[in-house]
């Protein structure tokens, strides 16, 4: 087997939309000797992104992308990641995000739904779950280096912790290097420019873009 | 007395369907159960017999104990309001009609731009409900967003309470002791404890997180509520396919059975709390993530619900007359029209959402009206046909001879009211030129006058100024704490 056709063999799993496939096509990867970093960049992203395309063309729907990029998970933690983590290698991702549902608030099936586009996006993904406070959003930003901090919100009084969120990370200084996004369904432009946070995306995918463009204006 | 009219003509599923559906309901109880984030709640079950994780705070619930739980809910529930008139009776099929509240954002009728919501548009949007002739109970719509955070929920239930004298329905908002507050003003408003517990002129609405998990807040709420003897609505919202299952019947089956455990910490905590049983019918767009409440399947879920409550005897929450549609066109009222058709139709019991737009983002107070005649429409058709020897007309027919008319008969005067809804804000003049010249309006521009002379001309007996001064001062003294 050439490597073309084990890239290909990888892409492909990804469309099966079924952990174990994606599990197995990466140890055998693997085992012909490719490196996880190029099994990520070359074979299993290659199948992100095309289900992603396909998404936005309207073929494939929202449990497809949340399907796949849950495999794709998987794969990463089952076999890729030990196996980085064994041979010191480090992925460079494209940008680094640390998500999570603001304190107070239980809804997270928004947030969960943006970070896994996000991830179908190539993005490195850093879940806190939900009911998250402030000092965990600056904790684990600091820990990760993170790029982009995305809180979410459902309830108009849940909402206010966004702006306690932005004011954390502007009295740390860190607003240069962590860029705020916030989401959720009460939130508005208005509301993202009261608060100062950088940007909003009313929908997943519109918040992986926005998200990539903000990195882009970074670097 | 209102009197509400009489639905269950509308029917997808089988009695053994519904059989099916309840015992997929009692499985997931007792073998999935449900995470409660909540010490106190998590005792109360297991002293009565639920197996608890205390440590996974889940608590599955058996066959038993539920069934108890259904037993011990009040078949009938009385809800009052502030005039003895408007008190009404939730029992069997019977339909009733209401707004919401929760949304943040309308279009300001006068200046025509989008805005965020105040406590005056709910204040507002009471008294529009009051005025209406076919909303049976009050809500504001929206969220009082120029309110302190922390008090928001004290905001909303003073701008409904003082505008309407029909049964007020407020939202459980979280946070340290604002539901005591809650109460607190309601024992005001109503005149003492015993008052409220004999009529309850206000209930809350208190939202579960699907899938299956009662937050900290949501049972705080639910406890102090239910412990003054005070009717709960207790709904999830599951969102078929993304926090319930994508098919009508595992969202079913999820919704209810949410609903239900909520019934169970209700009704231990003290037994015959008036508790309305349902979830708010949601599903997602796979395309592009919005949460919807027009669709068919919206609708689907709303009917089947409503014919499993029927069948285990409980009163159900309902909903209709809300969009997905971002403005007042073609779709919005399509998708209000369907919804409470269908609602009505299928005897959901406490109908709410009129006026709901975009998903439960804004509201919009013209939607409130427009519902109103389309209620007085559905209440038409639900009324039937009278079917006697007079009505059968076989008399008039003969005397009107053929090729006659019957347009100056006695029969004509004597039935005409009584068959014969008159409807106020459609459109039926002559022709387009009578239109034209009586203003060629739109159904829109029509209410939105309609709106102006309401809150002009009708008049809510206000509350009484030293319960007045007491509210202020409860509101006043919360924003300490």
């Amino acid at each position: 087997m050439t490597k073309e056709s084990m890239y290909h063999e990888l892409a492909n799993s990804v469309l099966s939309f079924d952990a174990d496939v994606v599990v197995q096509a990466s140890r055998k990867g693997l085992e012909m000797g490719l490196g996880p970093t190029e099994i990520i960049a070359d074979g299993l992203g290659k199948g992100l992104e095309t289900i992603g395309k396909k998404f936005e063309e309207g073929e494939f729907f929202l449990m497809h992308l949340m399907a796949a990029a849950d495999a794709v998970k998987t794969a990463m933690s089952e076999v890729l990641e030990p196996e980085m983590a064994k041979t010191n290698a480090e992925t460079k991702p494209f940008g680094r995000v640390v998500i999570g549902t603001v304190a107070g608030d239980i809804h997270d099936i928004g947030k969960n739904i943006v970070a896994a586009m996000a991830i179908a996006g190539g993005l490195e993904v850093h879940d806190l779950g939900k009911d998250v406070p402030v000092a965990e959003f600056l904790r684990k930003a600091k820990e990760v280096r993170a790029d982009i901090v995305g809180a979410s919100a459902l309830l108009s009084t849940t909402l206010p912790i966004q702006h306690d969120i932005v004011r954390a990370f502007d009295s740390e200084k860190l607003r240069d290097n962590v860029k705020i996004m916030v989401g959720g369904a009460p939130v508005t432009e208005e509301w993202v420019r009261e608060i100062g946070a950088d940007s909003f995306a009313e929908n997943a995918s519109e918040a992986v873009k926005v998200a990539k463009q903000l990195l882009n204006t970074k670097s | 007395m209102r009197v509400g009219v009489e639905g269950g003509q509308l029917k997808i599923l089988s009695s053994e369907d519904l059989d099916r559906l309840y015992l997929a309901i009692l499985s997931v109880l007792k073998t999935h159960g449900v995470k409660i984030d909540h010490e106190g709640a998590l005792r109360l079950l297991k002293d009565i017999g639920a197996t608890v994780d205390f440590k996974a705070g889940i608590a599955c619930l058996p066959e038993y104990i539920v069934e108890e739980s259904l037993r011990r809910a009040p078949k009938r529930i009385r809800l009052c309001g502030r005039d003895k008139r408007q008190d009404f009776l939730i029992e069997g099929k019977k339909a009733y009609f209401g707004s919401v509240g929760g949304a943040t954002v309308l279009v300001d009728r006068d200046t025509g731009e989008r805005r965020n919501s105040r406590t005056s548009d709910m204040a507002e949007t009471a008294r529009i409900c009051d005025a209406m002739e076919n909303i049976d109970y009050s809500m504001g719509l929206y969220t009082p967003l120029d309110a302190p955070r922390k008090v928001q929920g004290l905001y909303e239930q003073d701008a409904v309470m003082s505008n309407t004298v029909k049964h007020s329905i407020i939202f459980a908002y979280h946070g340290s002791g604002v539901t005591r507050k809650q109460i607190e003003i309601a024992q005001l408003i109503a005149g003492g404890e015993d008052e409220l517990r004999k009529r309850p002129i206000v209930s809350m609405y208190d939202e579960s997180t699907s899938p299956f998990t009662f937050g900290e807040n949501y049972v705080d709420a639910l406890i102090e509520w239910v412990k003054e003897g005070l009717p709960l609505i207790a709904a999830p919202a599951p969102i078929c396919g993304a926090t319930g299952p994508i098919t009508l019947a595992g969202e079913i089956v999820a919704g209810m059975a949410e609903s239900i455990a909520g019934n169970v910490i209700a009704q231990f905590t003290r037994p015959g709390t008036p508790f309305v049983f349902g979830f708010v019918p949601l599903t997602m767009n796979m395309r592009t993530t919005l949460c919807q409440y027009g669709t068919a399947e919206t609708m689907m879920l709303g009917i089947a619900q409503a014919q499993l409550a029927h069948h285990l005897e409980m009163p159900i929450w309902g909903t209709g007359g809300c969009t997905d549609s971002k403005t007042l066109d073609a779709q919005a009222f399509v998708e209000a029209s369907m919804n409470l058709s269908t609602a009505a139709m299928s005897g959901q019991n406490l109908i709410h959402d009129v006026g709901l737009t975009e998903s439960g983002k804004s509201g919009s107070q013209e939607l409130i009206v427009v519902c109103d005649e389309i209620i007085g429409m559905l209440k038409r058709i639900m009324r039937g046909i009278r079917v006697d020897d007079e009505t059968l007309a076989v008399e008039e027919i003969k005397n009107a001879k053929h090729g006659g008319s019957f347009l100056g008969l006695k029969h004509s005067l004597k039935f005409f009211e009584s068959e014969h809804r008159i409807n106020s804000i459609m459109d039926r003049t002559f022709s387009y030129d009578s239109w034209k010249k009586t203003g060629g309006k739109t159904l829109v521009e029509n209410v939105r006058e309609e709106i102006r002379k309401i809150l002009k001309d009708h008049q809510v007996e206000p509350i009484p100024s030293d319960v007045r001064a007491r509210i202020e001062s409860i509101k006043k003294d919360s924003m300490k704490h």
